[in-house]
């Protein structure tokens, strides 16, 4: 033994084998090989056996399955079953149907045409598909109505997720008016300074100063330019004596603008066409949302439509004080 | 094709497609598997089907499915076994289940295209475009299928 012979291997010995072409030396060394290992012989040991008694010589018995009958020659013993199967599939001319029946009269072939005829198949139509709903696809017709209502819910959660980042007060330049500045150097020069327990009223302190800042938020501004009045010890007890004053003199409505502005420019057209429109014909269908939202994220959110029933159309979102509003005929 | 004829096609040819399937399959639930891949395949392309052509492309696609499913449970090695069937063996087997046994022998595509021409009625032309064969092919694979059910029948009359 050579050992040439290997599991890599074998097989080009063993197809050489059943060629006749591997000389004594290999044929015994591949059947030591084979021998050693019998899981390689158990795979082939039909092919051995095949090769080996001259199977080869096999012949296919069911030949007169593959030939193919010519319709036009007369019937008889041979392609009989033919016509009496194409009796059945109705493809028979009515000549070759005559020619049929005496053929089996004549033959006594009545059962074996007969037969034929009982090879068909019927459906069971008591069998029945249990799960046609869950094959049925869903129609999803969104109701005209609500398209509102889910653009103010979209609108919603799109300015959470996308809310603009705050103004930062104080940065850039934020002038100060003219009569502040003085009033402010007039004070440095008086003496007044922190420790004197008034607050200077610095721009850049303005977020912790909230009280100013977010104070004057009930009354829509907290703009500083738009501040009045003297920043000379500007104590609390002093800006809230002053609110009033300044409520009265400098705030009309014409200046309050949000401090976020807004995203979307709305028609001022419309503004006046919503403000018209009587808050008795709005509501809010998607109420228990909208409040939830105000509720969890501190911020007042409320969106209304027009009731069906109302001759304009229109909606309303605020979200704080972002504000979109709508009408339509 | 609509939603509505989609869902149509479903109350009118689920039950076909199944009893189809269930011949061939042998197996309750891969038939229903098939029912439902068949129809997924439909509504996924509803918009190149018409309603008039979906009968025919629903059985199509049922074919394809059940070629792909053995190829896959083949490949795998993981055919389920065909439930066989219940003789009662205290009486004689009768035809229908012995035609039945007779047909699960029959090769794959003799098996469908003769379930198409008897359960569903088609023509050879119709078999031959949901098979993709010729009408000669098909006309050969349907006489083979009858001779060899037919000779199924005559042995079992020898034994019985």
């Amino acid at each position: 033994m050579t050992g040439k012979i290997n599991i890599f291997n074998y097989e080009v010995f063993y197809l050489d084998y059943l060629e006749g072409n591997l000389n004594p030396r290999d044929t015994e060394e591949l059947w030591a090989f084979l021998n050693a290992n019998p899981q390689c012989m158990l795979e082939d040991e039909e092919l051995f056996s095949f090769a080996e008694s001259g199977e080869t010589t096999k012949t296919y018995s069911n030949k007169s399955d593959l030939k193919m009958v010519d319709e036009s020659l007369p019937i008889d013993a041979e392609n009989a079953a033919h016509f009496f199967i194409a009796e059945q599939e109705g493809l028979l001319t009515a000549e070759k149907r005559t020619e049929l029946d005496a053929f089996v009269q004549k033959e006594g072939l009545q059962q074996q045409r007969a037969g034929y005829e009982k090879v068909y198949f019927t459906p069971d139509l008591s069998i029945h598909f249990a799960d046609k709903a869950a094959l049925k696809q869903k129609t999803v017709v969104l109701a005209w109505y609500l398209y509102p209502s889910a653009i103010a819910a979209i609108l919603i959660l799109a300015f959470f997720l996308f809310r603009p980042e705050p103004v930062k007060i104080g940065e850039g330049a934020i002038p100060m008016s003219e009569d502040e500045s003085t009033k402010k150097d007039n004070a440095t020069k008086n003496g007044s300074s922190k420790d004197d327990g008034v607050k200077d009223y610095q721009v850049n302190d303005w977020k912790e100063n909230s009280r100013y800042a977010y104070e004057d938020e009930s009354h829509e501004t907290t703009n500083p330019a738009r501040r009045v009045g003297s920043k000379e010890g500007q104590g609390t007890d002093k800006l809230e004596l002053n609110r009033a004053s300044i409520l009265g003199s400098r705030f009309s409505q014409d200046s309050i603008r949000p401090l976020t502005p807004s995203l979307i420019a709305v028609d001022d057209k419309q503004e006046v066409l919503y403000a018209q429109a009587s808050r008795e014909e709005m509501y809010n269908p998607i109420e228990p949302i909208t409040r939830a939202i105000s509720e969890k994220t501190k911020t007042p959110i409320d969106f209304r439509k027009t009731r069906p029933s109302s001759a304009r159309k229109g909606f309303q979102l605020k979200i704080g004080k972002f504000e979109l509003s709508r009408t339509g005929k | 094709m609509t939603i509505k004829e989609y869902n149509k096609a479903v109350d009118d040819y689920a039950d076909n497609l199944f009893r189809f399937a269930l011949k061939q399959m042998r197996n309750e639930m891969t038939a229903k598997d098939i029912v439902q891949e068949t129809f997924t395949k439909v509504w996924v392309r509803r918009e190149e089907v018409s309603y008039e052509k979906v009968k025919s492309y629903l059985f199509t696609a049922a074919h394809h499915t059940m070629i792909d499913w053995r190829k896959k449970e083949s490949r795998s090695g993981d055919i389920e076994t065909a439930v066989e069937p219940t003789y009662s063996r205290s009486s004689e087997p009768d035809l229908k289940e012995v035609l039945d046994e007779a047909l699960s022998k029959l090769p794959e595509i003799q098996r469908t295209v003769v379930l198409l021409r008897d359960y569903e009625g088609y023509n050879y032309q119709e078999i031959a475009e949901i098979t993709e064969l010729n009408e000669s092919q098909v006309k050969v694979y349907i006489f083979r299928a009858r001779k060899t059910l037919q000779g199924y029948l005559k042995r079992l009359d020898l034994v019985v």
